[in-house]
């Protein structure tokens, strides 16, 4: 079990990653706030939120709540419905509108990474266990597989966090071949 | 990357000069070349859209260029069977139907061009890109 000075240490010599964190459903929100402040706060980087959890104004608020510049990062927010399913934009979030609408959620990634300023970028997605709910196992393999190769290519930090449940062992265990380091944040399998 | 293009293109042309000069009806192996293309890219389009998420908005903008393709494939076969019946039987051919299908291609165009508007302003983060920037500066002064 880790925290986020663990994390840290293990990312320390890396400049850009892929991270793969595991988290009880308890500690879920604590951990994804302690590592988004931890990007913004202490390391100063922009950064991309990818949400499939909760909605944009929840995440916004949460954040703000702890601290966190949220001005600092894009969000991309697939949760919220939009009308007939559309993209749709406000200020400082991209609604996809379906979190069955991959296309469009590595379109607007890659728009959201490749425009942020500086060397230093963060990605954060939110969460794998989500991507499962709304499609098969392999289509979500075969998207994160997708989606590690283009992180490679945008040299970002990212981070894709996962719920430890006893269901999604097989995918994570798949999954951590593509990644550099392995997190897990702890708690119970629920 | 580029020299390969060319090289293509260089031998495409002259592989067409070829059989213009070994067939004698160049209109009609130009057409027909250019529907080999045409249908070569409807295919791509279909496998692409096959394989774009469900209400994605590219997946949208593929369908709308699928039909422009269509229609532009309808254009060829057109102006080919008319050169086809010209040549074997002297008869006239309605002229109407290819100044239907190129308006057609043109309309879906402006379909085209709007939706790649419209994914301008929803992918596009410059913006937001240029406030972080700023923000990104600001705390680089304080610090």
């Amino acid at each position: 079990m880790g925290n986020i000075e663990d994390f840290d240490k293990e990312v320390k010599s890396l400049k850009q990653f892929i991270a793969l964190a595991t988290v009880s459903a308890k500690e879920y929100q604590k951990t994804n706030i302690a590592l988004v402040k931890h990007f913004t706060k202490d390391k100063k980087s922009a950064g991309v939120y990818v949400t499939l959890n909760k909605p944009f104004a929840t995440i916004k608020a949460a954040l703000e709540n702890n601290g966190v510049d949220t001005k600092m990062i894009i969000f991309i927010d697939a949760v919220t419905k939009t009308a007939g399913g559309k993209a749709e934009k406000s200020k400082n979030c991209l609604f996809i509108g379906n979190p069955e609408n991959l296309s469009d959620i590595s379109i607007a990634m890659d728009q959201a990474v490749t425009s942020l300023p500086g060397k230093d970028r963060f990605l954060f997605f939110d969460s794998l266990s989500t991507l499962l709910l709304y499609n098969n196992v392999q289509t979500v393999a075969r998207f994160i597989h997708f989606l590690a190769g283009k992180m490679r290519v945008w040299q970002v930090k990212a981070i894709i966090i996962s719920l430890e449940r006893k269901e999604d062992k097989d995918l994570i265990d798949e999954l951590s071949q593509f990644c550099d380091v392995i997190m897990d944040f702890g708690g119970k399998h629920d | 990357m580029i020299v390969e293009i060319l090289s293509y293109i260089v031998a495409i042309v002259f592989g067409m000069i070829a059989v213009i000069k070994i067939a004698g009806q160049a209109e009609i192996v130009l057409g027909a070349l250019t529907l080999s293309f045409g249908i070569t890219a409807v295919i791509w389009v279909i496998k692409a859209r096959k394989s774009l998420s469900r209400g994605s908005s590219l997946r949208s903008l593929t369908t709308h260029f699928l039909f422009t393709l269509l229609f532009m494939l309808a254009f060829t076969v057109w102006n080919l069977i008319s050169k086809i019946m010209m040549i074997n039987a002297g008869s006239n051919v309605p002229s109407a139907p290819p100044y239907l299908f190129i308006s057609l291609v043109y309309i879906t165009f402006v379909g085209i061009a709007y939706k790649i508007k419209k994914l301008g302003e929803e992918f596009g983060f410059s913006s937001q890109s240029k406030e972080i920037e700023k923000l990104m500066k600001k705390k680089k002064k304080k610090a």
